[in-house]
């Protein structure tokens, strides 16, 4: 009788060889699992993913939807995976060894804390293989390899007991017991959610050959055992949801602001209001460039404040034009509005470019709380203006002529001779509310400029829906 | 009808975003781009992650599903996310990364925008490969190329950068939303043949790319791999078996589905400014200014930074004397790629002038005076770089 054909009847075997050294531990791990899965599963159903590394090879040997990804990440992108799969009842399988579990240590708990539905199998066989046979984070401690010629010192990492606060599945079983092997992949299989499966395999031609006394495949068990590590079987806790990410886009329209009011702005005008955090700033500036937009106005808006919010200086930089908005950022600004010390600190920096500053009355020498602020009137405006600066830092073909302050000219923004006028002044914005105070200097430098009219921007905080907010914000503006 | 609205260029971009069929967005939130992280969640298809490694991974992974995927960072999670993009690009999975830049190195000045990471965005993958960088140079671009990013990501299968800067994206500004020009969304190109001829890597369409099909499809299997690999998606050495298959993934036959450069022309004009992203700004207004002025002056804004219109931007290089090219980076990176690419080889250019600022924005009148030829002024404080 001729020796039959050698034929694979199982539909996960792609045919392929397998690439392994003779006597790998992985080889047994491998033709297991494409058993256990041809037992519950269609090809179709299944995507294995693949970590880096000798047992990152396996995926050739699969007849099924395959990835083969970055050293650490296979459970990352498993997760990635199994999160978004286009239809029920398949499965993600993730394969990795012991180097993968250490890089990828971080993305291994992430699934357990998830709850992602993926089976892991880390395949330990106490080295890097690939790359000749150096120690890993799971090498148990004696255990030599290229790296730790006299045998590892440090503990190893023991995964099966990291994931135990997650409540998942845990199994360590030696790949030589085929039946334990057999059991414990078809019941990672079942289980929705995710599981961890540790295999206990070995490489014959570097742990398994350094450590000739310890590391054969019928002692890995106590091997383990004896390093505190030892094989068994741990089931889940209680069921937890499992982690999903359908993704519903539902766009958030952004709020129309028709012009409803006219304005009276003729160039571009760069303000500052600057204050305290937490005392409605940025509040302040958005009602107040929302009523600009509705007079017909182009409006720039940007907020600065430190990374700890709730503290320190909070500040609006607003540019308001007639015209469509060039480059929004400012670095001059027209006028200046400082509601606080802490504004005061935040406008100081800032204070050579600033045309006119209005500081509010507690900012006074020696007012309470305050202290001296130490304002110091030449600073303010030593650096000309930028957005007319051309007229005149620019050669003469352009147009330059000096101002001539004799025939009652402006001196001209940005002219490096003549450095415009700076004037500080004092005006009272706390009004007693230091909430309102942003607001009301906005309000105040509306009035005095009548850029749009204070009926738009009454009209503004009218709209505004939240009460309280609405009903400081009127108050200020009285 | 005007639609107007008072808007940040994060909203912007997560807009022209789900415009084109974003529908998972894996979040780190890091400054200046949480913004569209927060808008993604409040669109609802934001997912947040431990770190930018993980959200890369989890990209890819929603990718070959079928999803339509995004993230944004900047310069330091970008460079976490690295290893995952070009694992995306090997793959060919498709998804977008917005990178909005701030001063660096490394941490650097998180709140301080900047133009510094334009060399690194177009050599982060190892082997020389490259995806496309699309730059949006004003608060519309922002939404218009987000939406055309994703639109690109999915006909050539890449990942693609959406470069821009923290000036951009934070911050309110008036826009008229009715003049937005969202492209129509695209969706990848599905093999559609008999599924005995579906290979993963194979069937290549006319930009080269294989034909897609969703893992779990249940008429085909997929192989798809980060190493190098045959059509069948086979991991396999370096051979001649493979060479083709690894040189479709260099991406500089496929212009045709790339932003073009816009050209404000001006005829006779002897000086071209070249600018890209949050600097076009400045140098619209400059050449405004110099118009106004009676001076003659092009403007080139460049929209698509990798790969380069290289036709085109020769074109409008044409009969120009003097170039300047404003960056707001110190040793003008994007003037480098230019010359890199031999964009002006052989062009009776004499003058290349690099305008470098870091650490604040480029003034128009910084512009306007380089254009003229005169000596910055005030507070220029930026090295000018003459290029002969």
């Amino acid at each position: 009788m001729s020796a039959p054909q050698v034929t694979s009847p199982n539909p996960f075997d792609s045919g392929a060889r397998d690439p392994w050294c003779p006597g790998c531990g992985h080889t047994l791990l491998i033709r297991a699992l494409q058993k256990a899965l041809a037992a519950g599963f269609d090809p179709h159903d299944v995507v294995l993913v693949t970590d880096i590394g000798c047992i990152g090879m396996a995926d050739g040997l699969f007849r099924c939807h395959t990835v083969h990804g970055l050293h650490g990440r296979a459970p990352a992108l498993a997760a990635g995976i199994a999160m978004t799969l286009p239809r029920p009842g398949m499965k993600v399988v993730v394969l990795m060894g012991d180097g993968g579990a250490a890089i990828g240590l971080q993305h291994v708990l992430e699934c357990a804390r998830l709850n992602v539905d993926l089976t892991l199998v880390v395949s330990n066989n106490q080295n890097y293989g690939m790359t000749g046979g150096q120690q890993s984070a799971y090498t148990l401690p004696g255990v030599r390899t290229t790296t730790s010629p006299g045998g590892a010192v440090l503990d190893a990492f023991d995964l099966a007991r990291m994931l135990e606060p997650f409540g998942v599945p845990r199994v360590r079983v030696p790949a030589t017991d085929r039946d334990a092997l057999g059991e414990a992949l078809a019941r990672s299989l079942d289980h929705r959610g995710f599981s961890y499966l540790e295999v206990l395999t070995w490489c014959p031609s570097y742990a398994g050959k350094l450590n000739p006394d310890s590391v054969t495949p019928r002692d890995l068990s106590a091997l383990f055992e004896a390093r505190g590590q030892p094989t068994g079987v741990w089931p889940g806790g209680e069921a937890r949801p499992v982690m999903r990410f359908e993704g519903a886009p539902r766009p958030r329209s952004a709020e129309p602001l028709p012009v409803t009011s006219a304005h009276r702005l003729e160039g571009v005008v760069h303000l500052l209001v600057a204050g305290s955090a937490g005392k409605g700033v940025q509040s302040a500036a958005e009602v107040f460039a929302r009523a600009a937009v509705r007079a017909g106005l182009h409006v720039a808006l940007r907020s600065e404040y430190p990374v700890t919010v709730g503290k320190g200086f909070s500040a609006s930089q607003l540019c308001l034009s007639a015209r469509p908005l060039g480059s929004p950022v400012a670095e001059h600004w027209d006028l200046a509005l400082v509601c606080s010390p802490e504004g005061w600190a935040y406008v100081r920096e800032r204070q050579a470019g600033i045309r006119r500053l209005v500081l509010d009355a507690s900012l006074a020498d020696g007012a309470p709380g305050g202290g001296p602020v130490p304002v110091d009137p030449t600073a303010v405006g030593a650096v000309p203006h930028t957005v007319t600066r051309l007229w005149l830092a620019a050669p003469r073909e352009l147009g330059y002529r000096p101002a001539n302050p004799e025939a009652g000219e402006e001196p001209q923004r940005g002219a490096r001779t003549a450095r415009p006028p700076a004037l500080v002044e004092r005006a009272d914005f706390v009004k007693g509310d230091a909430r309102g105070a942003a607001f009301a200097a906005l309000a105040w430098a509306l009035k005095e400029q009548g850029w749009f009219d204070l009926d738009a921007l009454r009209a503004e905080v009218e709209r505004v829906s939240h009460e309280g907010q609405r009903r400081s914000l009127l108050a200020a503006l009285e | 009808m005007p639609d107007l609205a008072l808007v940040e260029g994060s909203w912007l971009v997560a807009h022209g975003a789900l415009h084109a069929g974003v529908d998972y967005f894996v979040g780190y939130p890091i400054t200046p781009a949480s913004g569209i992280f927060t808008e993604m969640v409040r669109a609802g298809v934001g997912l947040p992650t431990t770190d930018e490694i993980t959200a890369l991974q989890y990209l890819i992974g929603a990718s070959l599903n079928g999803r339509k995927a995004m993230t944004a960072t900047s310069g330091p999670g970008f460079l976490l996310m690295a290893e995952g993009i070009g694992a995306a690009l090997a793959m060919e999975a498709p998804l977008v990364v917005v990178l909005v830049q701030r001063l660096g190195p490394a941490t650097g000045s998180a709140t301080v925008s900047a133009q510094g990471d334009v060399g690194m965005v177009g050599n982060i993958v190892s082997g020389g490969f490259r995806c496309p960088v699309l730059c949006p140079s004003s608060f519309e671009e922002c939404a218009e190329l987000a939406a055309h990013a994703v639109n690109v990501a999915e006909t050539l299968r890449v990942p693609v950068i959406l470069l821009t800067e923290k000036d951009m994206v934070v911050g309110k500004r008036t826009v008229d939303l009715s003049t937005l020009r969202l492209p129509a969304p695209v969706s990848r190109h599905r093999w559609e043949g008999p599924p005995e001829g579906f290979r993963t890597y194979d069937n290549w369409d006319e930009y080269d790319v294989p034909p897609f099909r969703a893992l779990g499809d249940r008429e085909v299997q997929l192989r798809l791999t980060a190493s190098t690999h045959d059509a069948l998606g086979n991991i396999s050495t370096y051979s001649e078996r493979v060479r083709a298959s690894a040189e479709r993934l260099f991406i500089t036959r496929r212009l045709d589905v790339l932003p073009l450069p816009v050209l404000d022309a001006d005829p006779g004009a002897e000086v071209l400014v070249i600018s890209y992203g949050f600097t076009a700004y400045a140098a619209r207004e400059a050449v405004q200014e110099l118009r106004a002025r009676g001076q003659r002056v092009s403007h080139l804004v460049v929209r698509t930074l990798y790969p380069l219109h290289v036709p085109e931007i020769r074109a409008a290089c044409q009969g120009v004397r003097r170039i300047v090219i404003p960056e707001e980076n110190a040793t003008g990176q994007f003037r480098t790629v230019l010359l890199g690419e031999g964009v002006l080889r052989n062009l009776p250019v004499e003058r290349l002038v690099s305008l470098n600022v870091m650490g604040r924005p480029i003034t128009p009148d910084e512009i306007a005076l380089a254009v003229l030829d005169a000596p910055q002024g005030g507070q220029a404080d930026g090295p000018q770089q003459v290029v002969p």
